[in-house]
């Protein structure tokens, strides 16, 4: 029996194992738009620090609420902004890696030399200092944490697409008059196709990471929405009395970036 | 002409440096004094102060050579928290960031190049997949939910080790260096060395974790790839024993790329380390940072962008010069061979 392109690509492990924990998030992500057991923000008197089990599945946290619930929304905005920086680094870093690859010269140096000092930071304090100039909020989070997943992304790209540059088929549409936005985008962004798949599950990830970062040190997404990493900050001083509000939300944020990882990996090996 | 090229790179990063954290507070929309007044309010004469405090009342080139010039000699003017000088709070600090990466780092890259090697050498076994599953998975994992955990094993369940500052508070250690391991030892309190090594344990296990995965990954690869030469096929029917050929044939010709990544495992660390200070309430660079950025206190601020793009600078810089000392192929190029 012929083998599709899509076949092989899940008999690598890591895709697979990968993309079946991803569309597990993804449905709880879009089941979560339309159904939680109980609101968020719902407070039930004398039903505080609940365990697992019983009326509230995944129990209640300090102020007695449903904790599943909770971590419901919570993926909106994990895997809702891993989605859409890794979204916009794709179009920005990508697009000014094919464009400084295209044009070369000034252009590139320019460009090229604004990453390197976007990244002289290391990420995660990047991004804290843009929350600093800018405030805590969700915009700005997903600013910050966008800002940081670009370089990588634009390096990438730009490699890849000065190899290609050098080859024939570039000079042979430029001599058939094509235009600087046709060869980019029908000619250079087919063949670096490969760098920008794996680049954005990485950023994803990395953008994972951060937001759950910047909210576990109190400067990510504001309160009252509940975000995997404030509610592990939350839960330091509850540890010995209510752990599964340590437990669950890590162990959701690990799965969720392990699933990223997973597939970034395997799709590095499976296209290289 | 070397020596030239070389100080005009430094002037060069110097500058860079200083105009990002020069930026910070220009960046701002608004103006940052009333930021720093915040929704009290207060008199015209508080808010002159503070702007001319900042160097805000003067023309932006000017600021900004002031700004540099200032920072040259370690000048960044004082806290609006504490009101004490940003220097001095800053001396007292990096020892113990120094001090928690370097034992974090110690341990990740022993424990590390250990495994990685192991992985390598026992190629498909046990230890091959415990170790790159290990790796995965101290990819992914959230350093601050780890930390929880080890907390809640530790301290919380075991009770062996303490999780809060960096030594017990019976202690007093008279400042000497700054690191503590040092200090105690030197006005030769024997207990307070045994603290502050107690004191360490669990953020340093934490703090590594993330550097543990690169290294083992890194060592792995770059062992199977090296051991897959000609030279190593031809040493190996010369009839070397194995031992040497791992360490004097393969060892040696991976070791750069290894170093490479334990620079960038330096890079981790400051990040790492901003996560894991808070959550051990550590006294270092990381919760300062922190701290000020929730105060809007951006003296330090400033500071704080300025020395941690100083130390990555630094960092990568010492990573090169290894790189370099160690791969026979790059020094002989530097030789001009």
């Amino acid at each position: 029996m012929a083998v599709t392109a899509t076949q092989k690509l899940f008999r690598n492990k890591n895709v697979l194992y990968g993309t079946i924990l991803f569309a597990f998030f993804v449905l709880v992500f879009t089941v979560s738009f339309f159904w939680t057991p109980f609101a968020y923000n719902e407070v039930f008197d004398g039903m505080t620090l609940q365990p697992v089990g019983g009326k509230f599945f995944l129990g209640t946290d300090d102020l007695g609420r449903d904790l599943l619930s909770r971590l419901m929304i919570g993926a909106q905005f994990s895997l809702g902004i891993g989605l859409i920086v890794g979204g916009i680094a794709v179009v920005i870093g990508a697009g000014l890696g094919l464009f400084a690859a295209y044009y070369g010269k000034r252009v590139d140096q320019v460009l090229n030399q604004s990453m390197n000092a976007l990244q002289a930071m290391p990420s995660l304090l990047l991004a804290l200092f843009v929350v600093a100039i800018l405030g805590p909020s969700v915009t700005n989070t997903i600013i910050s944490v966008t800002l940081v997943s670009i370089p990588t992304m634009f390096r990438l790209v730009r490699s890849q697409a000065q190899v290609e540059m050098a080859k024939e088929y570039i000079q042979s549409a430029k001599a058939l008059g094509a235009s600087d936005v046709r060869i980019m985008l029908r000619h250079l962004l087919p063949n670096c196709v490969t760098p920008i798949l794996v680049q954005s599950a990485v950023c994803c990830s990395e953008a994972i990471l951060n937001t759950a970062a910047l909210g576990f040190l109190g400067l990510g997404i504001p309160a009252p929405y509940p975000e995997w990493g404030t509610m592990l900050a939350d839960s330091k001083n509850l540890m010995e009395t209510a752990p599964h509000l340590m437990w669950i939300p890590g162990l959701c944020l690990l799965l969720l970036i392990l699933s990223t990882q997973l597939i970034s990996d395997g799709l590095r090996d499976h296209l290289s | 002409m070397a020596i030239l090229k070389g100080l005009l790179k430094v002037i060069g990063y110097f500058l860079f440096i200083s105009l990002m954290s020069f930026s910070i507070i220009r960046l701002i929309p608004g103006d940052p004094a009333l930021h720093i007044i915040g929704e009290r309010g207060a008199s015209e004469e508080r808010v002159a102060e503070i702007r001319k405090n900042l160097g805000l009342d003067q023309p932006l080139p000017i600021q900004f050579l002031k700004f540099s010039a200032n920072a040259l000699v370690g000048n960044f003017g004082e806290s609006t928290v504490s009101k004490q000088s940003v220097l001095s709070e800053f001396k007292v600090l990096w020892p113990a960031t120094v001090e928690l990466a370097f034992v974090a780092l110690l341990w990740s890259s022993l424990v590390g190049l250990g495994l990685g090697m192991l992985a390598a050498v026992k190629r498909n076994s046990f230890w091959d997949y415990g170790a790159v599953s290990l790796s995965t998975l101290g990819f992914a994992m959230p350093i601050f939910w780890w930390g929880l955990i080890v907390i809640f094993f530790f301290a919380v369940k075991l009770g062996i080790f303490p999780v809060s500052g960096r030594i017990d508070v019976m202690f007093d250690v008279p400042y000497k260096t700054g690191f503590y391991f040092l200090d105690t030892l030197l006005s030769g309190q024997w207990d307070a060395f045994v603290s502050a090594c107690k004191f360490v344990v669990l953020p340093a296990f934490v703090l590594g974790t993330v550097p543990l995965a690169l290294i083992v990954r890194v060592s792995r690869a770059s062992i199977i790839d090296v051991a897959e030469e000609d030279y190593v096929r031809t040493a190996r029917s010369k009839g070397l024993p194995y031992k040497q050929i791992l360490f004097k044939h393969i060892f040696k010709n991976a070791l750069p790329q290894i170093l490479t990544s334990i620079g960038l495992a330096m890079g981790q660390l400051l990040t790492g380390a901003i996560l894991t200070e808070t959550l051990f309430s550590w006294p270092g660079m990381g919760r300062w940072i922190i701290k000020s950025i929730e105060a809007r206190d951006y003296p330090v601020v400033q500071a704080g962008v300025f020395y941690s793009m100083l130390i990555v600078i630094i960092v990568n810089w010492i990573t090169d010069e290894s790189v370099k000392m160690v791969s026979p192929k790059m020094r002989d190029q530097q030789r001009g061979g």
